[in-house]
């Protein structure tokens, strides 16, 4: 599997899909963050989950959503400094952990700061959208979380900010 | 179609005056109510599904069958309960595979599914006949209140949500909208986070109810009572607050409406907030 390929991958069957979120619907259960956590851990622990529910500290009672959109030009992957960061076949954006080194650089590079250091490993972790069928959606009943062709997910959006 | 009423865990055991009223209000609508029998617990999908979805498939269409065999249509209150049957059966309805592994296992013990079961919320049941409903009422209630749905009644959109709403109304009831109405009552996030769950979701709620104008809070889910109870004793035990505004489930408020006394459903024991002065008010 080539490792930072120069010419980006737009997507395949997975990354034409992309998880998106609408407060408007969200109940704050965090089923999607304990889903997440047992996949990946096998924990009920949310802490270990790989996508993130916060409060709005404006609105109370509304709950804000971060969780990797798998970019077609990834940052967390162009500011690797050891290259560990890379799309596979299905267009899914993965850390190597043989690769990083924990500096956190994708972190700060990520605009909504997707990966979170693994401190057992001590390498930085990150969604592998469940290899293109992510548990997450699957568990949300409010259905606030969607899986959606790329296109489609940012009119969605749009068409919510209005 | 008859319906067979799946208890669920919480019910008999933390809420019977629940128990007794939805059966006296479903006696009082003549609608063909029973209990569904020798079922197992839902298989909560919260956690089973994320651990193995064919354990969770396989225990959970045993409800199915059983339903099935007995010539029933399942009802559910408890929305965790109802989805669990829900996403079975459309998951064993969609994909045969599915139905024939469930199956190889079913008949291992006499069971067998044939897709001729269908699986309702009591929401659903009592929207189908709210006409029924405000013929019945001999006594409006004339209270305020906030009302919690919970997560998975949510499921199919706004449909469970307005049906819980008009439900209420109709009996005369003056709903309070607040923040926290969409809010989950932290019933799912109580292993993996006990101070979020209760502090952050069910608590606030609580709070806020207690600074409201509102006489109660209505559910109608039991999943969501079993953390209301348990917030309610760990705020006593914590931090010596006690609540004062009861927690009410939707069937109470129809079995009043109808003329019933609270005597008639055990209202008065057996929670951790006691419904005296509603009763007062609703009464008089």
């Amino acid at each position: 599997m080539a490792l930072k390929s120069s010419i980006l991958i737009h997507g395949t069957k997975a990354t034409e899909l992309v998880i998106i979120h609408d407060p408007d619907k969200c109940t704050g259960c965090m089923q999607c963050m304990i889903a997440c956590a047992y996949k990946h851990y096998k924990t009920f622990d949310r802490r270990y989950a790989l996508l993130y529910v916060y409060e709005d500290p404006d609105n109370p009672g509304r709950f804000i959503n971060a969780n990797c959109s798998h970019c077609i030009f990834p940052m967390c992957l162009s500011s690797c400094p050891r290259e560990a960061i890379y799309k596979d076949d299905l267009g899914i954006v993965r850390i190597s952990p043989a690769l990083c080194i924990g500096c956190g650089t994708c972190n700060q590079s990520c605009p909504i700061g997707i990966p979170r250091i693994d401190e057992e490993k001590n390498v930085y972790v990150k969604c592998d959208f469940c290899d293109g069928d992510p548990m997450c959606v699957k568990m949300c009943s409010a259905q606030a979380l969607m899986l959606l062709p790329r296109k489609e997910a940012l009119e969605y959006l749009k068409g919510r900010k209005k | 179609m008859n319906y067979g009423y799946f208890l669920g865990c919480v019910m008999p055991a933390k809420m019977p005056w629940a128990e007794k009223a939805t059966f006296l209000v479903a006696k009082h609508l003549n609608l063909p109510f029973d209990y569904l029998k020798g079922t197992l617990c839902c298989i909560r999908p919260g956690v089973w599904k994320a651990i193995n979805p064919d354990w969770w498939l396989l225990l959970t269409s045993q409800n199915l069958a059983l339903a099935e065999k007995q010539g029933v249509s399942i009802v559910d209150s408890c929305n965790g309960c109802y989805i669990s049957h829900y996403e079975c059966l459309e998951e064993i309805k969609n994909n045969p595979q599915k139905l024939l592994m469930v199956n190889n296992y079913l008949e291992k013990i006499g069971l067998k599914i044939e897709l001729k079961v269908d699986v309702k919320h009591f929401l659903e049941i009592l929207y189908e006949n709210l006409d029924k409903i405000k013929k019945n009422i001999v006594r409006p209630i004339k209270i305020k209140a906030i009302r919690h749905l919970g997560c998975h009644g949510r499921k199919h959109g706004e449909k469970l949500p307005n049906y819980f709403d008009e439900i209420i109304k109709s009996l005369g009831i003056e709903i309070i909208d607040t923040p926290y109405d969409r809010m989950c009552c932290g019933l799912l996030l109580y292993l993996s986070d006990p101070y979020t769950s209760v502090y952050r979701r069910a608590g606030l709620k609580l709070e806020y109810i207690e600074k409201s104008d509102a006489d109660c809070l209505i559910f109608i889910c039991s999943g969501c009572y079993d953390q209301f109870d348990r917030v309610v004793r760990i705020y006593k035990d914590e931090k010596g607050i006690e609540f004062k505004k009861p927690i009410i489930h939707l069937s109470e408020l129809l079995a009043l409406s109808f003329g019933y006394k609270p005597e008639d459903f055990g209202m008065m024991y057996y929670r951790p907030i006691s419904p005296i002065n509603l009763i007062n008010k609703v009464i008089s």
